[in-house]
């Protein structure tokens, strides 16, 4: 089993490294791009995408962050870029989304079609930083860990979400 | 529309709970983090869900991993074709497709004989559902874009399964198996594949072939030497080939 990269910080993933990531991580790359498609075949593809692109090419991750955060960068990417295909959201949306919502959670399925509407309307750094604060929870810390930008970035990209949408902001913690 | 996460500002977030869960914060960093998922229900909770999650990971990572260099090693396919327009279909998917493919197994369970092939060789075969519709394939078989395809596969003897096609743009691409899933058949006659697959867009014939080998199969040095060269076959295996052509659903 590979070591964790954080004891390293040298930026540079072996083998090892993207093995001991999928055995620890693809289990929550699946959780979150499951959550953000609705669909957990189209879920699977995207955790096949990210490691499969980092093993094609490890110098991705830099080692600027935790891999953790490199790993749902990557994730929040791929599961937009999915999104905003528009034969694919409306594959998602009619085909897969719908059906299974509807018998596993009813009265959130407005809401998560909702959303995913809204994902794929967001210019992409507000797109990103909206899932980061409403789908992940995130705090402005974290989120500005994985995004590279301050944290008073992060609460005026939020305020423009919250323009665009109509949310309510999530209140700054940590 | 309205956006919240549903928890209070204290509590974790995912992504603070994956990196403890993996032994990736640093120590004081993971000591605040414990510290709050023991006085807090609604984090212990989640924490609790992760593990569970973790823990019903298939213990066959390595296998997984080694699939998935396998696709790494593979050239990129074009960048034209869009990435939904083959699909896996896995078993936990929405209740209209559930159906479907329920459909598609209580047929294969009950096939028409194909006289067409020479008994006792291993030999590929499947099932489209189109519609409602489910009807055994043939060669020739015209399918459409958005039908769902299931294969079936008779074999004398327990083998390492690879299924490949070639379309009328002489794109190479993988049907069986699944990314990350193993290659293993055992020797039966149409014993039906585990998931069924939705057809593309790209219209004209398409060449199937079915490489029954002695050992996994390199898919990626496979589809290369498809590419080059159509009609070769690994050593230690043995092919059945079909055709279908892929009609425009109008």
């Amino acid at each position: 089993m590979g070591a964790n990269p954080r004891e390293r910080r040298d930026g540079a993933l072996g083998r090892d490294d993207i093995e001991w990531a999928y055995r620890e991580y693809h289990h929550s790359v699946l959780r979150r791009a499951t959550q953000m498609l609705g669909s957990e075949p189209s879920a699977r593809e995207v955790v096949q995408e990210v490691f499969v692109s980092l093993i094609r090419d490890p110098a991705q991750f830099r080692g600027a962050s935790s891999l953790a955060t490199w790993l749902y960068s990557a994730t929040t990417h791929l599961c937009l870029h999915r999104i905003r295909d528009h034969h694919n959201r409306a594959r998602l949306l009619a085909e897969h989304v719908a059906p299974t919502q509807a018998r596993a959670a009813p009265a959130r399925v407005e809401d998560q079609a909702a959303a995913r509407q809204l994902l794929a309307r967001l210019p992409e750094k507000l797109a990103r930083v909206a899932v980061y604060a409403y789908f992940d929870g995130l705090t402005h810390d974290e989120i500005a860990d994985i995004l590279g930008c301050s944290r008073r970035n992060v609460g005026k990209l939020l305020a423009r979400v919250a323009e665009l949408s109509g949310a309510a902001e999530p209140e700054a913690a940590e | 529309m309205m956006m919240t996460t549903g928890r209070s500002l204290e509590c974790l977030s995912d992504l603070r709970i994956d990196r403890m869960l993996a032994g990736d914060l640093d120590v004081d960093a993971d000591g605040r983090a414990r510290e709050h998922v023991a006085g807090c229900s609604a984090c212990a909770a989640r924490v609790a869900a992760f593990e569970a999650a973790r823990a019903a990971v298939p213990p066959d990572v390595e296998r997984e991993l080694e699939a998935l260099r396998r696709l790494a090693a593979a050239p990129a396919a074009p960048a034209a074709r869009p990435t939904w327009r083959r699909r896996w279909l896995w078993p936990p998917l929405g209740v209209a497709l559930a159906v479907g493919v329920a459909g598609l197994v209580v047929a294969v369970r009950s096939p028409a004989p194909d006289s067409t092939r020479i008994k006792g060789a291993a030999r590929l075969g499947f099932f489209v559902k189109h519609g409602d519709a489910v009807r055994r394939g043939v060669a020739g078989e015209q399918v459409k874009p958005g039908d769902l395809v299931r294969f079936v596969v008779s074999t004398p003897r327990a083998a390492h399964l690879a299924i490949v096609s070639l379309d009328a743009r002489a794109a190479a691409s993988v049907y069986f198996p699944p990314p990350g899933a193993a290659d293993g058949v055992a020797a039966g006659t149409d014993v039906e594949l585990p998931r069924a697959t939705l057809l593309d867009d790209i219209l004209g014939p398409e060449t199937v072939a079915a490489f029954f080998c002695e050992r996994s199969v390199d898919l990626g040095a496979l589809l290369g030497a498809l590419r080059a060269r159509p009609d070769s076959t690994p050593p230690g295996c043995t092919v059945d080939r079909l055709d279908w052509v892929k009609v425009s659903a109008r």
